[in-house]
């Protein structure tokens, strides 16, 4: 039985990892090489690398890291982050990543999921989306949850998902950092329409959000940062806990 | 390996570092990560879509990922469609991954292409709306990790992987093989799906080894392994 899959992310900026990595007992803890050994050897399923780097200037650095990573952990790996065009996607993914997620490039041109979709196949184009409750609808925001767009989430993630996504990547910016739980309501009301996986994100706190994000969100992968970072729980762990409550997992 | 000298044949020691592995280049996004792998696995490999190459080879690799079409049209394109079933007729190494194991063989449904027709059987699209035991939606595609159910543990490639060892996958097309007997291992998707696939010196492997960590590298070890 395909088993549900287990997450970090980690925030890259010029080329080293920033927040929250102070505790992990790792010799460079800014190093993303170090970092994905140590997350592959702790069962972590696949990898989320999103390039915070504010210059665009200073992109290149990124997949310098990407291809340093891919040649020593052997496990799926997303990038993204300041993706906008099909030219950014071959290069991350001919430096060696999986699989490219787009945001705001594909807001602003949703041909662009169509295009990386023929160019590459469906199973490398995650779109990312960021949600938030707005005026009693979710709607797409960007700019780190900044601008609204007024785009209907969920007519958004059907729209997309036609286009070739092959994955969908949902944060909610209402629960994002909070550790009150996923938004489990969003993930499912989103799973209904679609028929390929969704990564959850925003709003772990507990071994118990996980479980409800797969069992009340529907959700096929769940994405966490600093709860990991900061070993609050580790991922060995969670596993265990999951598999103890008969959720289908890698050990 | 043996060799035949005059009237005696002799057991050639194979030299490692030797080891000429080709890698087909096909355009397919997951050559670089193949390429990683098995030089982690012990071996550099060359990268290369000449015939002349893959014919003076020990051993040779065809990764796909996309679609059966894509990869077929690219491998027609290249003119190697009569090496490589030159290659598997040889007796030595073949390895294909995912797509790679799925244009080995007569049709697929996608894109309705007629395929390599090495090995006996159609590839096909998996049903919609499927839901698993716990009524879970199984999406197309594919895409995680799954386990193997051994049915040949014997087979040179599945040395040390341990039956229901978890495997990365990636596919929304799956392979029946018309001769059971090639089928090595299943896979639970709904469905049972064939894992891996083999004739011979021919291997299939429906998931992808190199991004199924430490156990997918001992898969790229057995394959160096079969080229003794």
């Amino acid at each position: 039985m395909l088993t549900h899959r287990i997450i970090p992310c980690l925030d890259v900026d010029q080329g080293r990892v920033v927040k929250g990595i102070n505790f992990l007992n790792i010799s460079d803890v800014g190093d993303p090489t170090d970092l994905a050994i140590y997350y592959n050897n702790s069962g972590a399923d696949e990898l989320v690398f999103l390039d915070i780097t504010a210059s665009s200037d200073n992109r290149n650095i990124m997949v310098d890291v990407v291809k340093k990573v891919s040649s020593e952990v052997f496990i799926p790996l997303t990038v993204g982050g300041g993706i906008r065009t099909k030219k950014d996607m071959q290069k991350m993914l001919e430096a060696g990543a999986d699989k490219v997620s787009i945001n705001s490039a594909a807001v602003n041109n949703p041909k662009l999921i169509e295009d990386c979709a023929k160019e590459f196949g469906s199973q490398c184009v995650v779109l990312a989306m960021d949600v938030k409750k707005y005026d009693k609808q979710w709607n797409i925001f960007t700019h780190g949850g900044r601008n609204n767009t007024n785009i209907n989430a969920l007519e958004w993630a059907k729209k997309a998902t036609e286009l070739g996504a092959g994955e969908l990547l949902v944060t909610s910016m209402d629960t994002d950092g909070k550790k009150t739980g996923y938004d489990n309501n969003l993930l499912s009301s989103i799973n209904k329409l679609v028929n390929i996986p969704i990564i959850a994100s925003g709003g772990a706190g507990e071994q118990k959000h996980f479980y409800d994000a797969i069992v009340d969100g529907k959700a096929d992968a769940v994405l966490a940062a600093s709860l990991f970072h900061y070993k609050e729980i580790t991922i060995n762990d969670l596993k265990k806990y999951l598999t103890d409550k008969n959720i289908p997992i890698r050990l | 390996m043996y060799i035949t000298i005059g009237i005696y044949k002799i057991e050639k020691r194979v030299d490692f570092r030797n080891l000429k592995i080709i890698i087909i280049d096909t355009g397919a996004a997951n050559v670089h990560s193949v390429n990683k792998a098995v030089i982690k696995a012990g071996i550099t490999p060359f990268i290369s879509k000449n015939k002349s190459d893959i014919r003076n080879s020990d051993a040779v690799i065809l990764p796909g990922v996309g679609s059966s079409n894509a990869v077929m049209r690219s491998l027609i394109n290249l003119d190697l469609t009569d090496e490589i079933k030159f290659f598997g007729n040889s007796g030595k190494p073949l390895l294909c991954i995912c797509v790679g194991m799925q244009v080995l063989f007569d049709k697929s449904d996608e894109g309705n292409t007629k395929c390599l027709g090495i090995i006996k059987g159609n590839v096909k699209k998996f049903p919609e709306n499927m839901v698993d035991i716990n009524n879970r939606k199984m999406k197309i595609p594919h895409m995680g990790w799954n386990k193997l159910s051994i049915i040949n543990q014997k087979h040179r490639i599945l040395k040390n992987i341990p039956n229901h060892s978890y495997f990365y996958f990636v596919h929304s097309f799956y392979c029946e093989p018309k001769e059971k007997n090639k089928i090595i291992a299943n896979t639970d998707y709904g469905i049972e799906v064939c894992s891996i696939v083999s004739d011979d010196n021919i291997v299939g492997t429906q998931f992808h080894p190199e991004k199924s960590g430490d156990i997918g590298i001992s898969i790229y070890k057995n394959f160096i392994d079969m080229v003794k």
